[in-house]
């Protein structure tokens, strides 16, 4: 096992298992979700530092959810989370310091995911399938975002079902199919990531590994039937904007 | 379907890598939203019905077409004050964490506690004008007499009102992208029915009133102006400018709304950008809403005889000759040359504004309490999220016992005259937020730098800010120096006036024995308010 690249990793899984002491359901998300999804090898070539903490939580526990992390020291924002806490939460950590951004059923960035529905496939972490969309869906794609879609493919098999080492590409492939905005930022971001590879410090057969998960990735999206929407909004097409662009929150 | 889609990923631009900081936040109001929410508080049916009722009354000669034109550019300065601020401080809670940030954290809060409490008096006054005018005006272009239409007594009134405030506490707990939604329909369907009224009376010649009013009513149109002039109300017809001047003070009280999106600026899309289109589109839309409505009623009914019918309806004529209406705006539609079911669709969309509107003030009540409560100005409880609606309940039910009482003052004292006698607090506190802004250039130097080019160019070695904060700060102490200019004598006195800032008074009370309370409990609040607040 590699040596956790940051306190963070530490600090999310406590989280998570504080909250499963206390009934909730809690997972990680982002980069540090990632991480714990990850394979030594993949941490080592494609892990980074990890500067704050995204969980998502049932939008129903979120009393409970913020009495634990008011209890065990976390500091809300108050005005953040009286004007968005139908659907986000900010709290602070003072030592060391970081921020967890939590995210109630709903995940909205740059496009809206629901996370609420199969929140509690897997543990720790949300399902290899949801974690790769939310950072597929970002329209404005940073490194970060980029290192971690690559540690992701790199560490889990493409198939039909969830569970450790695997993404569900069914799923991903649903999902896109009944959103066009979405499909269109995913293959886009598919196809920024494949044309970065040779930037990962990663030898061949990883490299090449992670171009054919997403090549694979890629045709799933393209082949599974679309829904109607998804067709009458591919009439328009790129001509109107398709995504949203998070700003960013002065903390 | 396959092609396409493979075509459509095939058609994808190269894109750079982006830089982000962290884990972003999609906001909930969009710009049109942000428009429409300081648009409806403009209110420009019912700022209309108001202006065009007490106006003539006290200044017979005034023409309010050129007094809503002259004060347009006037409120523009004012206007870009607060778009100042928004761009550079874009935090809920708007002139209260300017003010406070740049003068004193006392004026602040007095500043904010003033208007909003002005504001909310606007939510209650608005009920009841809807109960108390509205009403009566759809039962008489409908030709009905039932009297809980017709007149409805204190105790209808009081019941609709209460029912009203509790739909939009529940409305407001339900969050704001539904709240956007339901004002976005209302939208559509009040401004839909304005452009058609404003259609018919500009493409209606005044001979088709006259002989309209001539063929209904028993008292001819000629008799009416007599009879307002044997009575006292000498318009002759003319334009005195003076009085046009002095009537601005009812176009910048009825402007006013359209610089709100400060208050809610941590709740909008990229407000930064959003606070020009909403603040500067929502004057510019509604100068030419009142201008045009303004020269239309005008040249429909005719100056001269709209002046005589309020005098002799509303004014110092009232009850001198047997009119069977109150000659308000909606009442008038009843002499469109239109099929009545289309009056009634005309009065309901002045009804119906109401609906559209309240929300807004709602909001800004909340808003403006969680930036209270977060500056530790007002109880922690403020600011929570609901267990079960993830809203701030208590803000909100804070709010609707707010104007719940006002509702209980409107009906069953005298509110009313109170509203027209708080517009001294309007201008007092406008006058405090320009002087704010015009010093916010040296007082901030690295904010004011942050500022957009128009607010930076300097003329004369002097940021264009703060001349335009005088310029804006100048036109509100005339409106507050004329608002009791006007006061002495009239239905809104002196003593009315000085009984309306009991509440600043009680701010500065709750802000000295809060400051108190908080140093025994150790806080220093002097360093809160170094910073500016957490988006």
């Amino acid at each position: 096992m590699t040596e956790a690249p940051s306190p963070l990793i530490t600090a999310g899984r406590e989280v998570v298992t504080t909250a499963a002491g206390r009934g909730l359901q809690a997972r990680l998300l982002g980069g540090v979700g990632i991480w714990l999804r990850g394979t030594d090898e993949a941490r080592q070539a494609l892990g980074r530092d990890y500067a704050d903490l995204d969980l998502v939580a049932h939008a129903k526990e979120s009393r409970k959810l913020r009495s634990l992390l008011e209890s065990v020291g976390f500091e809300p924002n108050t005005l953040f989370n009286s004007m968005h806490g139908d659907r986000r939460l900010l709290y602070y950590s003072r030592s060391p310091e970081y921020h967890i951004d939590v995210f109630l059923d709903v995940f909205e960035m740059s496009h809206k995911l629901d996370l609420g529905a199969r929140l509690e496939s897997e543990e720790l972490t949300l399902p290899g399938a949801e974690l790769l969309l939310t950072k597929l869906q970002v329209a404005q794609l940073n490194r970060k975002d980029a290192t971690d879609i690559a540690l992701l493919l790199l560490s889990h098999d493409l198939g039909g079902s969830d569970g450790a080492g695997l993404v569900n590409v069914s799923v991903i492939a649903r999902i896109c199919a009944d959103d066009w905005g979405l499909f269109t930022t995913a293959s886009d971001n598919l196809e920024i990531v494949e044309k970065m590879l040779p930037d990962f410090d990663l030898p061949a057969p990883g490299r090449e590994m992670i171009q054919s998960r997403i090549r694979v990735l890629a045709s799933a999206l393209r082949e599974h039937p679309k829904s109607t929407r998804w067709k009458l909004r591919n009439r328009i097409g790129r001509r109107v904007k398709w995504y949203e662009v998070p700003e960013e929150v002065v903390r | 379907m396959t092609t396409d889609a493979t075509a459509t990923a095939q058609a994808a631009p190269p894109r750079d890598l982006f830089v982000r900081n962290a884990t972003g936040l999609v906001r909930e109001l969009s710009a049109f939203d942000a428009f429409n929410l300081v648009f409806s508080a403009v209110l420009v049916p019912m700022g209309f019905l108001g202006a065009m009722s007490f106006a003539p009354i006290f200044w017979p000669h005034a023409n309010l077409f050129l007094a809503f034109l002259i004060a347009g550019p006037l409120m523009a300065c004012f206007g870009l004050v607060y778009l100042y601020f928004t761009i550079l401080m874009p935090r809920s809670g708007g002139d209260y964490v300017w003010v406070s940030r740049t003068l004193h954290p006392s004026v602040g809060f007095v500043v904010n506690v003033g208007l909003t409490y002005v504001f909310l008096t606007w939510v209650a006054f608005n009920f009841t004008l809807m109960i108390n005018v509205l009403a009566p005006a759809l039962a008489f272009v409908m030709g009905y007499d039932g009297a809980w239409l017709a007149s409805p007594s204190h105790t209808e009134a009081f019941i609709v009102v209460t029912v009203l405030t509790i739909l939009y506490a529940a409305l407001m707990v339900i969050g704001v992208r539904r709240i956007a939604r339901f004002m976005a329909i209302f939208f559509v369907i009040v401004w839909v029915g304005i452009i058609v009224w404003a259609i018919i009376l500009a493409f209606s010649g005044h001979s088709t009133f006259v002989s309209n009013w001539n063929s209904s009513e028993s008292i001819n149109y000629d008799t009416i102006i007599s009879k307002a002039s044997a009575l006292g109300f000498n318009n002759t017809g003319g334009i005195s400018w003076s009085e046009t001047l002095f009537a601005m003070v009812y176009a910048f009280n009825v402007y006013t709304g359209f610089q709100w999106t400060g208050y809610f600026a941590g709740e909008i899309k990229n407000v930064r950008r959003t606070a020009t289109t909403s603040i500067l589109g929502a004057l510019v839309a509604s100068v030419a809403a009142y201008v045009l409505l303004a020269l239309f009623v005008y040249n429909y009914y005719g100056q001269q005889f709209y002046g005589a019918l309020v005098y002799l309806g509303l004014g110092g004529g009232a009850g001198q000759v047997p009119l069977n209406f109150s000659p308000y705006i909606p009442d008038l539609i009843k002499f469109l040359p239109v099929p009545q079911i289309l009056q009634i669709g005309l009065v309901l969309s002045f009804m119906l504004s109401v609906i559209w509107w309240t929300p807004a003030g709602f909001m800004l009540g909340t808003r403006n309490a969680f930036a209270w409560s977060f500056d530790k100005l007002a109880p922690s409880r403020l600011a929570t999220v609901s267990d079960r609606f993830h809203t701030p309940v208590v803000a909100t039910i804070f709010i609707a016992v707010v104007v719940e009482i006002l509702n209980i003052l409107n009906i069953y004292s005298s509110l009313a005259a109170w509203l027209l006698s708080v517009i001294w607090i309007l201008g007092g506190a406008f006058v405090v937020v320009s002087f704010a802004a015009a010093i916010l250039p040296w007082r901030w130097p690295e904010l004011h730098a942050k500022a957009p080019g128009w607010a930076r160019f300097k003329l004369v070695g002097i940021p264009a800010i703060t001349l335009l904060a005088v310029v804006s700060g100048a036109a509100w102490a005339f409106v507050t120096w004329a608002s009791f200019y006007t006061g002495s004598g009239g239905t809104f006195g002196l003593v009315p006036m000085l009984e309306s800032g009991a509440v600043p008074i009680v701010a500065v009370l709750w802000y000295i024995g809060n400051s108190f309370y908080r140093r025994q409990q150790g806080m220093q609040l002097g360093k809160l308010f170094q910073q500016i607040p957490p988006e």
